[in-house]
């Protein structure tokens, strides 16, 4: 009997390579395919806006597996963002996007990439190291929510060699799941991401997430690409066990970049919660910044995550007391073991960190934090949903109502402390990798918290009234920058072309605002925030907008606010001696917060969540700069 | 379900392999010449493949030789451990051994469902609403929103009474004037969805070409159209979309085949429930989530 089956293996052994080389060499094909792919679709020189997540993990992260969501996969990260329907890796239900995503980057934790499920799988070199077998020992099973909450727990210390109960520590993690031994995991998701590129229907850019976690302090990076899998098969992903200070990875950014011709974009996320290091003064070494160290950090971190789930790093009240909307998302959960909410400095917030740039520039010369915005997920479960209506929560501990009430294991937050939000849009001249990629390089990108709003901005100082009707896209781009851009030293003040749509699904527009900061004589900086355009004919900011929310049902009607508001705006307290940057900001009217609506579902008090009723969801502008040095 | 995964020839190839596999591992201890570990060319071969499969190149002589004693060393332990038993109900053991199961089953999907032209061209027949491409339409768009008209579907609607539905030229620029766009040119569904909302390319459907219509109503308020041209849906050639729909087989094959193979597999064991700690009805619970038959 064993001689037949064995003989039948023997058979089913053989026909099992022959199969799998023909699909190896339809894979070559589709390896150089997508350039010419790329060369095929059309371009509109005057752009449209692409949706897309430059920020999604999963299951390659170790964090991701830790919280006890080992089905999560890159393969369901780029099915749901496409519009399909998927089984939730993290509840198993099924689970769909209102409308698609334009492109996703999948942005797992290059620190132990992927070793984690191979540690379970039993893997030589990973599974019998000193650390494979200290885990296995606390956590032997897979499915143990607790051992493996320990396991990640003690990541977090020996990772920054910390002491831990597992006398692990950051060398043991490299040599033992690291360094090289990544590179299946990092092969295998370069794969899947080649496989789900479809230029001008759905983009995939190639990246990950370098995780610096200095004494607490969050002081992550995404990083992207344009290039296919050719150039990224020849690295193994930078992570912060290498160094986390962000210059030895913009060191590496360079030379990786020069060896296999890598294009590289870096965005720092969570300033909220950097422990006053996001936007500081100085280097991460204590050295002050100076005019290298502001160049080298402009040529790879053009652009900042200004709004993700773990809150809006916008600006903070505290520093912002004349911004009556500032109030909004406000996240303050340290990544610190001792569940610290620390008091937010100038140097965690996006709009004074900018403030703070015009201060170094009169400085040194260089502005270091000349930043576009952009919004992500950072969801933790491979679903970038992040709908008030739809939202999958940041991971498994907060995926369902039921679990939000409870602590996430994430700082000292719990899950109603979590924001659905953001998305980034993207002006680009088409759907593709390198369009994309363009469009991030000169900041011609928005945040947003969740809704789709279509949102232009031109500055300029030759636009008149006249040129909002009509082309105004047209004449935009001829006679001045769009957002992201610079605008030369002039004694006119600059005028700005604002136009905003709502999401044709979603709710209609409260106003839109543009804010301003400057840099005066003396090396302190200003900010203001004005009120240009104002739905339902107000011409008083003062007067809200109203709220139609229905909290016993969830429900909201459109018959307040505006579905389009544009405007010609022109700086009234222009001084052309002052550097400055101005970007805009719209409001949405009142919708539910998610919260609402499971409160509603759970059939508690809405206050019993600790979060208001409703939010006005919001999109922001990356800024236009005014130089006055620059002819 | 495919017929392939019904194929009872199949099944046995299959569950053959299986069953060797698991014999080969348990009943090792027992083969006779169980003291000797043979270094041949086939195993060899065998070690230098497994590191090729993860590194993607041959290794070299000094690193072969430290997987030989690796080996040895894994092969010694392994036989001891199975002569004291070791291997007996241990929790570690039997995770791996049903998780190389289901490894085994994703394998062995490319080998019972490999992607030929015409496993793809039936795939491709059978689901058709996975690669539909819907109409494309070009057109020129009115907009009537609240903030400029009280009533903007009373106004739209007076507009196109009052005028001749086939000129072109006669409500052209009648509409709101804001950055909505005006002009589509061979809109896909997706590029309709994204501009104008998620319902409005599937009401475009029945409409008549080369005529005002409307109004249609969207998120930002009322809209007459004027289609210039549509492009019918269809269903494309296997040859113009191999890639998507190879990636759509391949993933459903493994999600399938897996379920399939364990629930083969399954019919060879009885699960009984003999509990006094749990009552009744959680029995019965119990007994319908496993699908124990009486």
């Amino acid at each position: 009997m064993k001689k037949i089956i064995f003989t039948l293996y023997a058979i089913s052994f053989l026909s099992f390579f022959s199969c799998t080389n023909n699909p190896k060499s339809t894979g070559a094909e589709t390896e150089g395919s997508p350039s010419s792919k790329e060369d095929a679709i059309s371009e509109n020189p005057l752009k449209d806006v692409y949706w897309g997540d430059t920020h999604n993990h999963t299951g390659n992260s170790f964090d991701v597996f830790l919280f006890g969501t080992p089905n999560s996969t890159p393969e369901i990260a780029y099915r749901f963002a496409r519009g399909e329907e998927v089984e939730s890796p993290t509840t198993g239900q099924p689970w769909k996007l209102t409308k698609p995503l334009d492109f996703l980057v999948v942005a797992d934790h290059a620190e132990l990439l992927g070793s984690i499920p191979l540690m379970y799988s039993n893997t030589p070199g990973i599974t019998d190291t000193k650390t494979g077998q200290t885990f296995l020992e606390i956590a032997p099973d897979k499915n143990d929510e607790a051992g493996l909450q320990k396991i990640y727990d003690i990541l977090n210390y020996a990772a920054f060699d910390q002491p831990n109960e597992a006398n692990l520590g950051a060398k043991d993690l490299v040599q033992d799941f690291g360094g090289a031994k990544v590179k299946e995991a990092w092969t295998r998701y370069i794969e899947t991401a080649e496989k789900y590129n479809d230029p001008g229907k759905f983009t995939t850019l190639i990246g990950w997430e370098w995780t610096s976690n200095n004494r607490g302090a969050n002081l992550h990076r995404v990083v992207f690409m344009p290039q296919g899998g050719d150039v990224a098969k020849q690295f193994i992903p930078y992570s912060s066990l290498e160094s986390d200070d962000p210059e030895d990875l913009w060191t590496w950014l360079e030379a990786t970049s020069q060896q296999t011709g890598a294009e590289f974009v870096a965005i720092p996320h969570n300033p909220n919660i950097s422990l006053g290091l996001m936007f500081a003064e100085t280097r991460l070494n204590g050295e002050p910044i100076d005019k290298d160290y502001a160049e080298k950090r402009m040529k790879w971190e053009r652009s900042v995550e200004i709004t993700q789930i773990k809150g809006d790093s916008e600006t903070h009240p505290v520093l912002s007391p004349n911004d009556e909307f500032a109030n909004f998302e406000t996240y303050d959960f340290a990544l610190t073991p001792d569940g610290d909410r620390p008091a937010p400095t100038r140097a965690d917030y996006v709009r004074s960190g900018l403030k703070r740039g015009l201060e170094l520039e009169k400085k040194i010369g260089t502005n270091p934090y000349k930043v576009g915005f952009v919004g992500s997920t950072d969801s933790h479960t491979g679903l970038s949903a992040i709908e008030e209506t739809n939202f999958a929560g940041k991971g498994q501990h907060d995926a369902t109502p039921e679990k939000r009430p409870h602590p996430t294991g994430i700082g000292s937050s719990k899950g109603w402390d979590m924001g659905a939000a953001g998305w980034v849009g993207v002006w680009a001249e088409s759907n593709s990798r390198q369009s994309l990629v363009d469009a991030f390089q000169r900041k011609e990108v928005y945040a947003t918290t969740g809704p789709r709003i279509t949102l232009r901005v031109f500055g300029g100082y030759n636009f008149n009234e006249a040129d909002l009707t009509g082309e105004m896209v047209k004449n935009g781009y001829e006679k001045g920058v769009p957002m992201g851009g610079d605008l030369a030293s002039s004694q006119k003040a600059p005028g700005f072309l604002i136009s905003a749509i709502k999401d044709p699904d979603g709710a209609n527009l409260d106003r839109v605002q543009v804010i301003k900061g400057w840099v005066k004589a003396d090396g302190t900086s200003e900010e203001k925030v004005y009120d240009v355009a104002l739905s339902d004919d107000r011409t008083d900011g003062k007067v809200k907008v109203g709220n139609t929310v229905d909290l016993e049902t969830g429900k909201y009607t459109n018959s307040i606010g505006d579905p389009e508001l544009k405007v010609f705006w022109t700086d009234p307290d222009f001084n052309s001696d002052q550097n400055a940057f101005y970007y805009v900001r719209v409001l949405e009217i009142p919708t539910p917060r998610y919260s609402l609506l499971d409160a509603i579902y759970l059939g508690i008090d809405v206050k019993e969540t600790g979060h208001p009723a409703t939010i006005q969801e919001r999109v922001y502008s990356s800024p236009i700069w005014y130089n006055s040095s620059q002819q | 379900m495919s017929n392939w995964l019904k194929e009872p020839l199949l099944h046995f190839i299959i569950l053959g392999a299986v069953i060797f596999f698991v014999y080969d591992i348990t009943d090792a201890g027992e083969r006779s010449g169980d003291d000797q570990i043979v270094l041949n060319d086939e195993t060899l071969t065998h070690i230098s493949a497994l590191w090729e499969l993860q590194w993607k190149r041959k290794p070299t002589y000094e690193e072969l030789e430290g997987l030989i004693s690796d080996y040895v060393e894994q092969e010694i332990l392994y036989r001891e451990a199975l002569r004291m038993n070791l291997d007996h109900n241990d929790e570690i053991v039997k995770r791996r051994l049903s998780q190389k199961m289901e490894f085994m089953a994703s394998d062995l999907t490319k080998l019972i469902a490999p992607a030929t032209d015409e496993a793809l061209q039936k795939y491709l027949e059978e689901h058709p609403e996975k690669f539909f491409s819907p109409p494309k339409y070009s057109f020129h768009l009115l907009t009537f929103t609240s903030s400029n008209h009280d009533n903007p579907k009373d106004f739209s609607q007076s507009l196109l009474r009052d005028a001749d539905p086939s000129n072109l030229e006669a409500l052209l620029k009648k509409g709101d004037i804001t950055q909505i766009p005006t002009k589509f040119d061979e809109a896909s569904k997706q590029k309709v969805d994204r501009e104008l909302g998620i319902e409005f390319h599937s009401s475009m459907n029945e409409l008549p070409i080369n005529q005002w219509v409307g109004p249609i109503l969207s998120g930002y308020g009322e809209h007459l159209l004027f289609i210039t041209d549509k492009t019918e849906g269809y269903l494309p050639e296997l040859a113009e979309i191999r890639d998507e729909v190879q990636r759509d087989f391949e993933y459903d094959m493994e999600q399938k085949s897996k379920e399939v193979i364990y629930q083969e597999i399954k019919k060879n064991y009885e699960i009984v429930i003999n509990s006094e700690s749990l009552d009744e009805d959680q029995i019965g619970k119990l007994s319908s989530l496993l699908k124990v038959t009486e």
